[in-house]
């Protein structure tokens, strides 16, 4: 009996700790975004030697006054940090008066060396503003 | 102690050779054994040896008579060390019943064997289900879908379930003389860019006029972006071909909280919600394509205008 009682008592807690774990996985700050739709953001090796491109696409939910990228920031692998760049409309990561923007930003840096780019992507539609910061995965300068 | 004496009382007055004979038995008996009436077998046998030393039962002549008659022969198949085993075995168990006054109080062999096995089933059944609950939680589609979704995104990833090829949808009669030629331009966006021209839609939320579409690009993926105005709103159509698998299942769609199905002409939309904004998305595996419709718009006009995407 007591052995029947202990096991009983070890399915609830097992099934209890899943459970917990479940709730934990998801996000306790369930939330969207007002201006953001949808976005992608992945590091490229280029096909020129010692380039690596940031590709990014960003979706404002409605027309933007402005929308793209905010700020892009280098690391090696091993988190040394390399150099950034700063959003803007002459560089042609910020589009104006659409409702996305899309596109291709190059690097040169190190032939043999891995890196991981940060990315913040944003938009502003009317008075709101959100933004995201997104890592991408390490990828190896040809 | 006391109760265990007066319960296993009747034991004491069998003689040893009949207390050895119920111990080959229980070794031999399939039943679960009574470990109170073992011990105060052993207890009684020990007891009786101190008493009197000269009537141990291990005769050192008998026993190795015994074992040149029983043990000390050479293997060979199907042979037994025990030659009357069958016989005996009958013997034993019906002298040892016999000589048991009380009813053996043990449980029913197979419903307690059913329940151990019932537990170790639950006990993996529980681990399965709460293993299931976590990866779903964590993103993972344990039932082979392509869409994953956690509490604020929503994203497609390839799944190694083969989709069934999409049938080629015959061109419908156009509601609004407008609405045929939005579709006309779209297609001839998506022809010229290769990306499959049956995802134009053929119906669109009266009152919106189209703004001239574009077509951008990044090293990864090309989207046909097509803009519709009534003033006021904006709704947003964009057909998009990712051209890495990387790509396509990077793309994160913003969201609030539930997510519906809605499936039509083969195709199965996911309807979700981002505060003031809806979005439909539908993804094909195998091109890496997706199509999104995104803007303020009622269940219904999402659904008519996906209902009019491949339709025949």
């Amino acid at each position: 009996m007591k052995r029947i009682l202990a096991i009983i008592l070890s399915l609830v807690v097992m099934f209890t700790c899943c459970c917990g774990s479940a709730f934990a996985a998801t996000s306790s700050n369930s939330k969207a975004s007002l201006t953001l739709s949808s976005y992608g953001v992945t590091l490229n090796p280029s096909l020129s030697l010692r380039k690596i491109d940031v590709d990014f696409d960003v979706r404002a939910t409605s027309l933007a006054s402005s929308v793209g990228i905010e700020r892009i920031e280098i690391y090696k692998a091993n988190g040394t940090f390399v150099t950034s760049t700063t959003g803007s409309t002459a560089n042609g990561l910020v589009r104006e008066n659409y409702v996305m923007h899309k596109g291709t930003f190059t690097y040169t840096l190190t032939s043999g060396t891995s890196y991981y780019a940060v990315v913040t992507i944003f938009a502003q539609v009317g008075s709101n503003y959100d933004s995201r910061t997104i890592t991408t995965s390490t990828v190896m300068a040809p | 102690m006391a109760k265990s004496t007066e319960k296993y009382a009747y034991l004491d007055r069998l003689t040893t050779e009949q207390l050895e004979l119920l111990l080959r038995a229980d070794i031999k008996s399939p039943e679960p054994s009574d470990d109170g009436v073992i011990f105060h077998i052993l207890e009684v046998i020990e007891q009786r040896e101190k008493v009197d030393p000269t009537k141990s039962p291990f005769d050192v002549n008998d026993a190795w008579n015994e074992f040149q008659q029983y043990y000390n022969i050479s293997e060979g198949n199907e042979e037994s060390l025990y030659a009357e085993e069958d016989v005996s075995d009958t013997q034993n168990l019906s002298a040892a019943s016999e000589l048991i006054p009380f009813e053996r109080k043990t449980k029913p062999v197979h419903l307690r064997r059913l329940l151990q096995r019932g537990l170790v089933a639950a006990i993996i059944v529980v681990a399965i289900f709460g293993g299931m609950v976590v990866a779903q939680a964590s993103g993972v589609d344990v039932f082979g879908a392509i869409a994953r979704w956690t509490e604020e995104t929503f994203h497609f990833v390839i799944s190694p379930t083969d989709q069934q090829p999409l049938p080629k949808p015959d061109n419908a009669e156009f509601q609004n003389p407008k609405h045929e030629e939005y579709h006309n331009a779209i297609q001839a966006a998506l022809i010229e860019h290769q990306i499959s021209a049956d995802l134009a839609p053929k119906w669109y939320p009266e009152g919106y006029e189209m703004i001239p579409l574009e077509v951008l690009y990044d090293n990864s993926s090309c989207a046909v972006s097509v803009l519709f105005s009534n003033g006021n709103n904006y709704v947003h159509i964009s057909v998009t071909r990712f051209y890495t698998q990387v790509s396509f299942e990077q793309h994160m769609f913003e969201k609030d909280s539930n997510i519906t199905q809605y499936t039509s002409n083969n195709k199965t939309f996911y309807i979700m919600s981002n505060l003031d904004s809806a979005t439909a998305n539908w993804a094909n595996p195998h091109t890496y394509e997706i199509i999104s419709i995104t803007g303020p718009l009622t269940t219904d006009e999402i659904k008519t205008i996906i209902d009019s995407i491949g339709e025949k």
